[in-house]
Parts: C-alpha cells; sequence; structure tokens
C-alpha cells in the first residue's frame, strides 16, 4: 500500500504533472506568478482544497449516485475553496488581496475537478489523498518556478527582497501575459526535452 | 441617456479586447487551449460560452441582489453561482444532443467542461462585483463571451496553419501554441489605451 | 421512483453539511473579516494624515454640491482630530485613470490650507508603468502643496514617464478635493 502511495504521489509530480503534462489549472499559474510570495499561497490554497476535497469525496465514492456525481463534486469542492477564501480573508489580508479572484476561481480549477473524476472517486481515501498532494504540489513547484523567473526578471527581486543592483530597470514583458505565455510554451518544451532524454 | 450609452460602448471595447478574458486576464485557458484546434470547433464552442456566460450572468446577478445581499448570504455565493452554471451547461448539453448532434459530438468532453471555464464564473462574480444593473451586466457578458470567441478563433486559425508547418522537435504540440498565444496577446496589448 | 429518492437524499445531505461547514467558519471568520476591514482604512487614514489621533466619518452631503463628473466621484469623506479639535479633512475619491478607477485618499490640512498626504487603496493600472502612481516616488510630490495649486501635470505635477492618463487621475482627484476644501472658506 505504501509503495501504490509513493507511486501515485511521484506520478503527480513530474510523470503527469498537472500544468506541463495534463495540461490543466493553467489559468491561476499565469495570472498568480507574478511574484513568488503570491505562487506559495496559491499552491497552499490549492493542496489545501485538492487534498480535502479528493480525500471527502473517496470517502463518500460508495454513497454517491452516479447521476448527480458532478454536482455533488462541485459542492464538496466549493465549500472547501469558500473555507480557505473565508480564512485568508480573515487571517491572511494582505495576500488575499493579491491574488484576489484567483482564490475563488479554484473550485473551477481543473485539476481538482479533474483528479475527483478519474481518480478520487475510484480509488480508497489513503491513494486519493497520495494522488492529491502529488498533484498540488507537482503545480506548486511550477507555479513558484515560473514565478521566481516573472518576478526576478520583471521586478529585479525574490520574496519581494532585491536581488539585481538598484540599477536594474525590469523586465516588463515578464510581468504582462506574453511574457507568462511565452514562460510556459518555454516550460513545457523543456519538460518534453527532459522526459524525452530519460525515456532513450 | 448619453453617458449610459458611452459607458455601455467603453464595456464592451474594454471587456472583448482591452481586458480581453484570455489575453489580457488569463481566464479560460483549459477550453482555450483544448478547443482551439480547429476554427470550427472553435465557433461552436464560442456559441456554447457566450449562451451559458450570459444567462449565468443574469441569473446569479438576479439571485446576487434579490436573495444574497438582502439575507446577508454573501458567502455562499461561490457555492450557489457554480451549481447555477453547472445546471446551465446541463441544459445546453440536452438542447445540443437534441438539435445539433453534430456539434454536440464533435465538443465531447469540451461540453461538460464549460462548467469549470473559469472564465463564465469569474464573468458571473465580476459582473456582481462591479456594481452593474442588469442591463450592463448583460452588455458585458456578452462582449467578454465575444472576446473570447474572437481570441480562440484566432489561435485555432493560427494552429491549422502550424500543422502544415516544420516545428522544432520538442517545441511541437503544446510549447508552439503557446508561443503563438505569446504573440496574440502582444498584439492585443495594441489595443490598451483604445478606452480612457 | 427509489432511485430519484436515493438521488435527491444524497443530494440534499450533502449541500446541508456543506451549508452547514460553511456557516460555521463564515460565522468564526466574520469578526475578524471586518475587523481587518476596519484597521486597514485606521492605517490608510494614518499613513494620509499622520498627525491626526483620531478619524471621524462625515456625511458628504455636508459639502453640499460635490464637483463630480463621470471621471471622478466622491466617496468618504472623514475628520482628522488632535486634541479634540479639527485638524483637517480626508476624503476618499474615485478618479477615472487607464485601466479603471483609482481609488484614493487625499488628506488635507485645512489650517494651513496643504495637502498631508495621498494613499492610493486600488487601482488596475498597467503593472510597471501606471503601478507607479501608487509609489512614494510619484506621490510625494503632492505632500505639503497648497490648495491653490493647479494640480495639473505639465504644470505643477510631474508624470510618471509613460503613464500621463494614471498620472492625471491622481492629479485630478487632488484638484477637485482642493476645490472643495477652497469653497467651504474654512
Amino acid at each position: 500500500m505504501m509503495r501504490e502511495f509513493w507511486h501515485y504521489f511521484r506520478n503527480g509530480l513530474l510523470g503527469e504533472n498537472p500544468v506541463l503534462k495534463l495540461m490543466i489549472g493553467l489559468c491561476s499559474v499565469l495570472a498568480v506568478s507574478v511574484r513568488v510570495e503570491n505562487c506559495l499561497g496559491m499552491g497552499a490554497a490549492v493542496i489545501f482544497v485538492l487534498t480535502c476535497s479528493s480525500l471527502v469525496i473517496s470517502l463518500i465514492r460508495n454513497f454517491v449516485p452516479n447521476e448527480v456525481r458532478i454536482p455533488i463534486f462541485i459542492v464538496v469542492i466549493s465549500t472547501f475553496t469558500t473555507i480557505v477564501d473565508l480564512v485568508m480573508k480573515a487571517y491572511l489580508p494582505p495576500l488575499s488581496k493579491a491574488m484576489g479572484i484567483f482564490i475563488p476561481l479554484i473550485v473551477v480549477n481543473c485539476i481538482i475537478m479533474a483528479r475527483a473524476e478519474a481518480f478520487a472517486s475510484r480509488k480508497p481515501p489513503l491513494l486519493a489523498v497520495a494522488d492529491a498532494l502529488g498533484m498540488g504540489v507537482g503545480y506548486t513547484l511550477v507555479i513558484t518556478a515560473i514565478g521566481v523567473v516573472r518576478e526576478l526578471f520583471g521586478y529585479g527581486e525574490i520574496l519581494s527582497h532585491p536581488v539585481f543592483p538598484r540599477a536594474y530597470q525590469g523586465m516588463m514583458a515578464m510581468i504582462l501575459p506574453p511574457g507568462a505565455f511565452l514562460l510556459i510554451g518555454i516550460s513545457i518544451a523543456l519538460l518534453n526535452w527532459s522526459l524525452r532524454k530519460v525515456k532513450s | 441617456m448619453n453617458t449610459g450609452f458611452l459607458t455601455l460602448f467603453k464595456i464592451i471595447i474594454s471587456a472583448a479586447f482591452v481586458d480581453n478574458i484570455i489575453l489580457a486576464r488569463y481566464i479560460g485557458l483549459c477550453p482555450y487551449i483544448g478547443m482551439s484546434s480547429s476554427v470550427a470547433n472553435s465557433i461552436g464552442m464560442g456559441m456554447a460560452v457566450t449562451f451559458v456566460m450570459v444567462l449565468a450572468s443574469i441569473v446569479t446577478w438576479v439571485l446576487w441582489n434579490f436573495i444574497f445581499v438582502p439575507l446577508g448570504l454573501e458567502y455562499l455565493r461561490i457555492m450557489v453561482f457554480i451549481l447555477v452554471i453547472a445546471t446551465l451547461v446541463q441544459l445546453v448539453e440536452i438542447l445540443l444532443k437534441k438539435n445539433v448532434p453534430n456539434l454536440y459530438r464533435a465538443m465531447g468532453i469540451y461540453l461538460p467542461l464549460i462548467t469549470t471555464n473559469c472564465a463564465i464564473l469569474a464573468v458571473t462574480f465580476l459582473g456582481v462585483d462591479y456594481g452593474y444593473t442588469l442591463l450592463q451586466v448583460v452588455v458585458y457578458s456578452i462582449s467578454v463571451a465575444l472576446g473570447f470567441t474572437v481570441a480562440l478563433v484566432l489561435l485555432a486559425g493560427i494552429r491549422e496553419r502550424l500543422r502544415l508547418a516544420r516545428v522544432p522537435k520538442f517545441w511541437q504540440g503544446y510549447p508552439i501554441v503557446f508561443v503563438a498565444t505569446c504573440l496574440l496577446a502582444i498584439a492585443f496589448l495594441g489595443f490598451k489605451g483604445l478606452v480612457k | 421512483m427509489k432511485n430519484i429518492l436515493r438521488v435527491a437524499l444524497a443530494l440534499t445531505v450533502v449541500c446541508v453539511v456543506a451549508a452547514c461547514a460553511l456557516s460555521v467558519v463564515h460565522v468564526v471568520t466574520k469578526e475578524k473579516i471586518a475587523e481587518e476591514a476596519k484597521k486597514e482604512l485606521k492605517e490608510a487614514l494614518g499613513v494620509v494624515f499622520p498627525k491626526a489621533e483620531t478619524f471621524t466619518p462625515l456625511d458628504l452631503a455636508a459639502f453640499g454640491t460635490l464637483p463630480e463628473s463621470k471621471d471622478i466621484q466622491f466617496l468618504e469623506a472623514y475628520e482628522a482630530q488632535s486634541g479634540g479639535e479639527r485638524q483637517g479633512l480626508v476624503f476618499k475619491v474615485a478618479s477615472t485613470g487607464y485601466g479603471g478607477p483609482i481609488v484614493l485618499l487625499v488628506g488635507v490640512d485645512t489650517k494651513e490650507g496643504k495637502i498631508t498626504g495621498l494613499k492610493v487603496l486600488e487601482h488596475q493600472e498597467t503593472p510597471g508603468l501606471g503601478s507607479n502612481v501608487a509609489e512614494a516616488g510619484f506621490l510625494s510630490q503632492f505632500l505639503g502643496k497648497s490648495l491653490e495649486s493647479p494640480f495639473r501635470v505639465g504644470e505643477d505635477v510631474q508624470a510618471v514617464s509613460g503613464a500621463t492618463i494614471s498620472s492625471r487621475a491622481v492629479a485630478r482627484a487632488c484638484a477637485k478635493v482642493a476645490e472643495i476644501v477652497r469653497g467651504e472658506g474654512r
């Protein structure tokens, strides 16, 4: 059982990385990754909602009639999303403001719904949690990596600490949408390249 | 009345072009990447999204202003709005299956995926957060859907051409699509400043 | 029939549990969220008018017809007090910028007829360009400005390079606030 746990966990990190391989959860990655701090916050929020939802859905999977499974998944996911939203508004207001609309949008973060449908509703709780954690951490790694590049070259800072000398003007392209799209394209190409090397 | 029309015009231009929901706000990317492989599919997807988006915006606006706010139930909005959207998508699915079966089959999994289309949920939130009137909300949602469809069709056109091009090995598939999107985004940046 | 009952029951149970869970979290966090909003406002007011001890909200109607237009709206007004005496006023204004309305606080010392401070609360300006109007580098030029100043970009206000519209929005806010306060005659 433990071996399966690690198998599914690792899967979410690399082989079936939700952002770079499965192409889900993209909106939030690009929008939030302007500052590393936001990326970490978003990653944590997604891991929380994903893991709790997958766990609950897996626990109730035998009691849920097939016809209404989607609405029920939605209710479960939106409940945890709302909890994250309220808790952040109360205890982490500046972070909540920085992430804005993307916290409530976690409910339609394709990753959570896709994993609920494809995995959590069919597997026992422990494995569902493994998959959720793997996917969540995989997501966080990607969004943070992109965030590091964007904040570093866009603002010359990491976690709002200046890294480049003050004279650095900041590449606006990194902060605006075109840079984000380009970076994702490059990341996927890089992942393809590294995975192909491993395969052959 | 003059100001009324001017505001509506500003809403249309900014929602469709200046603040294009995909190319400027990053919202709605999953179906954008998934459905843009052919122009025909894109137009179909665009129409379905428009229909759901406008309906959802109206229903949620009414619910918000007449039930949520008076009763102080704002915290339930995520759950209820998304359930409204899910229901509407179900309806669209049934309608399409009966009346336009070809499109229904072509859309495959992307039809139920409209439910998780961040764009629709985002528009329902923004419609009430901006404090729009009902008319403004309708205009706003139509404009956003228009912008979404335009961006989608543009990318589909490019992707159809890409199929015949010689793309370097590791860029094949999604990476080159994102590069194309990057260029589209740069083009749309040119709209900034259109609305003062 | 049995199937419909099962379906309805499952749906109802899940919804009820969810609604209960949310209500609990809502009640627990409600106070804190309201507190945070108040704290944020107090902090912002303090930044804009550092010499004041307390701030009392005022009714905008007390100022008569406001110089509003489609580009500028007055949202709130506060009296800044120190030692029980009025030291000045703080206005919350929404001024149309490049990407949308810029909401800012403008603090005015009514005794000396000067701007005491500015703070941008919300904006949708272009990051790296227009967003710089929220920074001290741009806003500091307004500190201590007399209310008689023209508040015009190019004249007495230096814009952020490449962000004329955003800069104009802030200047406009100051100009209108000055107009109100001068009109009061106090």
